[in-house]
């Protein structure tokens, strides 16, 4: 085989993948030369810092689609989090936050199965299930902390302020998640359940309990993201996670996940978390007032998902 | 036939609205346990109002939940009806056509799209009007420019708060009328069958002659424009308008027409019921109120009924 | 010792259905039915449409319990519970739909379910080997990377059957799956298909196409009506011999007299044709209250052409007309007005609302083609209603039932009766009997007849042959998307329809 075709081939296979970069590297020019401040270390390093939380949300909310659900609960869970962190262990080095980070993983966790069941067991619609969800999760978070405030212990939130130690973690999760979905037999059957659920269970797997799981897994990367936020603010905010849910799903329908689950790739969730903070950081360069990015946002997810509907037929 | 199976047949035939009536008595009944007032007149107009706003929003909701959609861009329509009116009526009653008409404009227009996008781009009417949510919310920033300003006038004030019949303000009226078409176009109409027929099965509904697209279009304006509409109406029970007047508007709209019988997956339900859902769930806010429930536990208990309702609704759906 | 060890040890490796019997309801499926299939054998079961070939390969798989009889294989009684019973025991079908999920990889899709690991994760490499191990063995040219979607039909069918072949399973069956593919590439099928009788595997086969099963099959069983008609050795039979196995009965009083059609044309399709070549310059003529009846084996085009003719489904270039009047193509809003209506092969999902009532199913369409935004006329609408249920004799307690309640055969007459009430001018049936009782077949095909006479120009698609022969004036046989032959009048038998189906139209 020539070299050519068989770059063909390799094309024709990721395409979507390298479409999406593609894509990418459109808006990084496109935005450099817009302004003559974007293409630098600093706005670089801000872009990926600021959004570290956004990514694992996006993540998390990728995981849900794959299964053939969607998660609108997110951004509740995250301030949720955020309210523990800056409650428990306020003071003191930092092992004194361990409690609080185990408790927000705890209660992800139980989350995650709560909003498994209610779609599996119970036969509710993912996205009205999650909904109220996350009406429930506000109420606590309220309860916790009725304004922005608390603090977390300056010992801990000290790692995740550097950019280095954020972009280590990064890495870690991203090559945790996708080593997870493609070479574990619970990544496979992910893809399995999301594509066609009745052949999945022809093929001998428990869709129930994968779609569960998957939920499980999505509320630990949840709480992840809600510690890093919370670290990263240096308190806790009962409404600074509400965002995160329409931009986590837009960045995962943008890098092409698909609605009907059993499509769509973590490195390309990436792509498209970057580009959407790109655009808002050009919006922010350009001094567009946040006012309109709300618009931006919700065109951004009409386009990203009429795009992909349209391909689909 | 023994008794025991003419019983169980006078259950399985009877009217589904039975059931959601009888739980509106339990409530109200138990509301009266825990406040002896709570049936008191005064009390029951003001529920009653509360209600003719839920229940104004919930009739679009429910047109679109029998399509088998949901409309989740009501809240951001109804901040937006609530903003935009109080800056036209500018607390003076001439001003009254001109804020209607504006008002009625916009939410007909985003039922237009929001219909227009999940028709003919195929796009999920959740996503759709998730992300018609968005766009409102900052149509509303830039237009407010965070500070939404203006006031209701005089006439409108009246409408909502004023008495009509004893204790009853003008706008319950409203809500009886816009109820009353609601029943008849869905029980009465072409119109009303298609919107069934378009929930029930699609592929059928096309190949029967029914113009889908233009019924479905349809249905989102008229939710649009009831959504909107109540906005404007909003803006008379506050005096002024509120950032977030909207936000309570769409789960409770939801949980009120599933509450109601009719099923998020379409083709089953009817107004009737919603109107009882509409009232238990301002039966309870109620409750919560008067009995100073703090804000966060309203929250979570208002979430958690919601839940119930969804998990027994979605229990009576598997077992069909 | 040794050679009499080695012959029981073959007879033990038997696959044996005895006496087994298979009730749907009051329906018997399976009568009665035994069958020995060895191994090393390639054993084809034929029969019509409802023989129960396809009941009992799920029986065999473990989807369908049974109610009478035994099964046992190695002299083993067995009864399986479900398909993974079965798979556990040796036993693997090919169906005759893709179950492969199409986004995932050839070699995901394999391994589905029963992955290969080294330390808790997916060993890609031991997954590899197997599946290059795979390849060299039965000589197939499939990456093992590509997405499932990205191949062409028959290399999707061919992962198919390697995820049988995987399992090293011992009984091997194929329900219908060639259906879908063209002879170069059922051909190469057969090669594995022969590969795997070398290595002494029972292989049961079905299919509707008569020259593979001559091609392949060493025994040949045939069912008909779910009674075992005959197992012969294939070199005994012949086309002609085999066909008459299958069919075996006369029409019976099912069908009414035909009447000759008026002579004006009233409908004509000209020079239909589509991109993808699935239809090919199809043109014919319909005279006012003419039956035409189009017969042809699965995926050959005859779903297509009547999905075009109602407007469900877009053409490239021809015309279809209406008393000279053009019909735009591919609306079937359009269709529906100017009186083409389709009554289709799945009643549930395209022409029944089914959580809805008997009346509002009946109404539907004529209220949109006459009232459309109008308000509803309860009286009318319950006269109306009343008539049609009476009419239709639909079988329901009140019209106010949900039309989910109804059997099979009411349904199709509510379907019936929700397209008569909007008077059509030509009306297209796809599968009008498919499980429906010989009764209600009957009360259908009068139905049918009489819409004939007063004026109705029908067009009937069915695999059932006997229907075709007994209802049609005229009727076309489809092969791979043209139209091989037109029959009039005593032509329209079995042997002639069977040709055109069959070969093309070249006389064999």
């Amino acid at each position: 085989m020539t070299f050519k075709v068989r770059f063909v081939n390799h094309y024709k296979r990721r395409r979507d993948i390298y479409n999406i970069y593609a894509l990418l590297l459109l808006f990084v020019i496109i935005s450099s030369i817009l302004d003559k401040d974007f293409l630098t270390l600093r706005n670089l390093t801000n872009i990926f810092t600021t959004n570290v939380p956004f990514l694992i949300a996006a993540y998390a909310q990728t995981i849900v689609i794959l299964i053939g659900g969607v998660d609108l609960s997110i951004g509740a869970c995250i301030s949720l989090v955020t309210c523990i962190m800056a409650t428990i262990g306020t003071e003191g080095g930092w092992w004194s936050a361990m409690p609080g980070i185990f408790i927000s993983f705890l209660v992800c966790a139980v989350l995650g199965f709560m909003k498994g069941i209610l779609i599996t067991k119970f036969g509710i619609q993912a996205l009205i299930a999650t909904l109220s969800i996350s009406l429930i999760i506000g109420g606590f978070s309220l309860a916790i902390l009725d304004k922005p405030g608390g603090n977390v212990s300056k010992e801990f939130s000290k790692p995740f302020s550097s950019d280095i130690s954020l972009f280590i973690i990064c890495t870690i999760i991203f090559i945790l998640i996708w080593f997870m979905l493609n070479y574990t037999k619970f990544g496979k059957y992910i893809y399995a359940v999301g594509g066609n659920s009745l052949s999945a269970y022809s093929a001998g797997i428990n869709v129930d309990v994968v779609k569960i799981s998957g939920f499980i897994l999505s509320g630990f990367l949840i709480a992840l993201a809600g510690v890093v936020s919370a670290a990263s603010m240096r308190s806790g905010d009962p409404t600074s996670g509400e965002p995160l849910t329409l931009k986590s799903l837009t960045a995962s329908i943008i890098g092409g996940a698909s609605f009907s689950g059993g499509k769509g790739y973590i490195e390309c969730t990436f792509a498209g978390v970057i580009i959407f903070a790109i655009i808002n950081n050009i919006l922010n360069l350009l001094g567009v007032s946040t006012f309109y990015q709300y618009i931006a946002q919700g065109l951004l997810l009409i386009f990203a998902i009429a795009i992909t509907s349209i391909q689909d037929k | 036939m023994s008794l025991k199976e003419k019983k169980s047949n006078i259950f399985a035939n009877r009217n589904p609205n039975f059931f959601v009536y009888e739980i509106l008595i339990i409530f109200l009944l138990i509301s009266k346990l825990i406040v002896p007032s709570f049936l008191g007149i005064e009390n029951i107009s003001n529920i009653l109002r509360q209600s003719a706003f839920l229940g104004i929003v919930a009739a679009g909701q429910t047109l679109v939940i029998i399509t088998a959609g949901t409309d989740l861009s009501v809240s951001y329509l109804v901040t937006l009806g609530n903003v935009l009116s109080a800056q036209l009526l500018a607390g003076k009653d001439e001003n009254i056509p001109v804020a209607f008409i504006g008002v009625a404009l916009v939410g007909i227009i985003v039922g237009l799209i929001n219909g227009m996008g999940i028709y003919f781009l195929k796009i999920p009417s959740l996503v759709m009007t998730l992300g018609m949510g968005s766009v409102l919310q900052g149509v509303v920033l830039i237009f407010t420019k965070g500070a939404p300003k203006g006031n209701a006038s005089p006439a409108i004030r009246q409408l909502v708060s004023g008495n009509l019949l004893g204790p009853f303000p003008p706008v319950i009226f409203i809500w009886i009328m816009v109820s009353f078409i609601i029943i008849f176009l869905l029980k009465k109409t072409v119109f009303g069958r298609n919107v069934y027929s378009v929930g029930e099965n699609p592929i059928a509904s096309i190949r029967s002659g029914i113009p889908v697209g233009s019924t479905l279009v349809m249905v989102y304006i008229i939710c649009g424009f009831l959504s909107a509409i109540t906005g404007m109406l909003l803006v008379g029970y506050t005096g002024t308008s509120f950032l977030d007047a909207g936000t309570d508007y769409q789960m409770n709209s939801i949980a009120a027409v599933v509450m109601g019988g009719t099923l998020l997956s379409g083709g089953k339900g009817d107004y009737v019921g919603t109107i009882a859902g509409t009232i238990i769930i301002c039966v309870l806010l109620s409750l919560l109120n008067i009995v100073n429930v703090p804000t966060y536990s309203r929250q979570i208990i208002r979430g958690i009924v919601i839940l119930l309702i969804l998990i027994v609704s979605g229990l009576q759906h598997k077992r069909r | 010792m040794a050679p009499i060890k080695l012959a029981s040890r073959i007879c033990m490796k038997t696959l044996e259905v005895k006496e087994l019997t298979k009730y749907f309801g009051k329906n018997c499926v399976l009568n009665n039915v035994n069958i020995t299939f060895l191994p090393g054998e390639i054993h084809a079961i034929v029969g019509e449409n409802g023989a129960g070939k396809s009941t009992l390969l799920k029986i065999l798989m473990g989807q369908f319990p049974f109610d009478g009889g035994s099964i046992s294989y190695n002299n083993k009684k067995m009864i399986f519970r479900s398909p993974f019973d079965a798979k556990e025991n040796s036993f693997g079908l090919v169906y005759q739909e893709l179950t492969l999920i199409r986004e995932m990889s050839v070699l995901d899709n394999l391994f589905l379910g029963s992955e290969y690991t080294k330390h808790g994760f997916i060993s890609r490499k031991k997954q590899i080997e197997k599946f290059d191990f795979l390849k060299e063995k039965f000589q197939f040219d499939i990456s093992h990377d590509e997405p499932v979607k990205n191949l062409s039909l028959s290399k999707q069918y061919l992962v198919e059957v390697l995820r049988v072949l995987m399992e090293d399973s011992e009984v091997i069956m194929f329900d219908e799956t060639t259906s879908a593919l063209d002879d170069d590439e059922a051909e190469s099928l057969f090669d594995i298909i022969r590969m795997l009788k070398d290595s002494n595997k029972i292989i049961i086969f079905i299919s509707h196409r008569l020259n593979e099963i001559f091609a392949i099959s060493d025994k040949i069983t045939v069912l008909k009506d779910g009674e075992l008609v005959n197992t012969l050795f294939t070199d005994t039979l012949t086309h002609d011999s085999l066909i008459e196995l299958m069919v075996g009965r006369t029409i019976k009083d099912i069908y009414p007299a035909k009447i000759k059609p008026r002579d004006e044309i009233d409908f004509s399709v000209e020079g239909l044709t589509t991109k993808d070549l699935s239809l090919q310059n199809i043109s014919f003529d319909v005279r006012r209250g003419e039956i035409v009846g189009i017969a042809g084996l699965k995926g050959h085009g005859q779903n297509i052409l009547l999905d075009c003719i109602a407007g469900i489904r877009k053409y490239d270039t021809g015309k279809i007309k209406l008393e000279n009047h053009l019909i735009p193509r591919g609306n079937v809003r359009k269709a529906v007005k100017n009186g083409i209506f389709l009554v289709p092969e799945d009643r549930k999902t395209e022409a029944l609302f089914l959580n809805h009532s008997v009346g509002r199913n009946l109404t539907i369409s004529i209220l949109n083609n006459r009232y459309l935004y109008k308000v509803i006329n309860k009286k009318r609408e319950t006269n109306f209603i009343n008539d049609s249920v009476c009419e239709m004799n639909i079988k329901c307690s009140s019209y106010k039932n949900m039309v989910s309640e109804l059997s099979g055969g009411n349904q199709q007459k509510v379907v019936l009766g929700k397209v008569l009430g909007t008077e059509p001018k030509v009306l297209l049936f796809n599968e009008p009997t498919r499980g429906i009782d010989v009764n209600t077949k009957q009360e259908i095909m009068m139905r049918i007849r009489t819409l004939s006479d007063e004026g109705v120009s029908v067009i009937i698609y069915s695999s059932d042959l006997l229907e075709i022969i007994g209802i049609s004036n005229t009727v076309y046989t489809m092969y791979e998307g043209r139209i091989t032959r037109k029959l009039t009048d005593e032509q329209i038998n079995e042997i002639e329809i069977m040709q055109g189906i069959h070969s093309g139209g070249e006389m064999r």
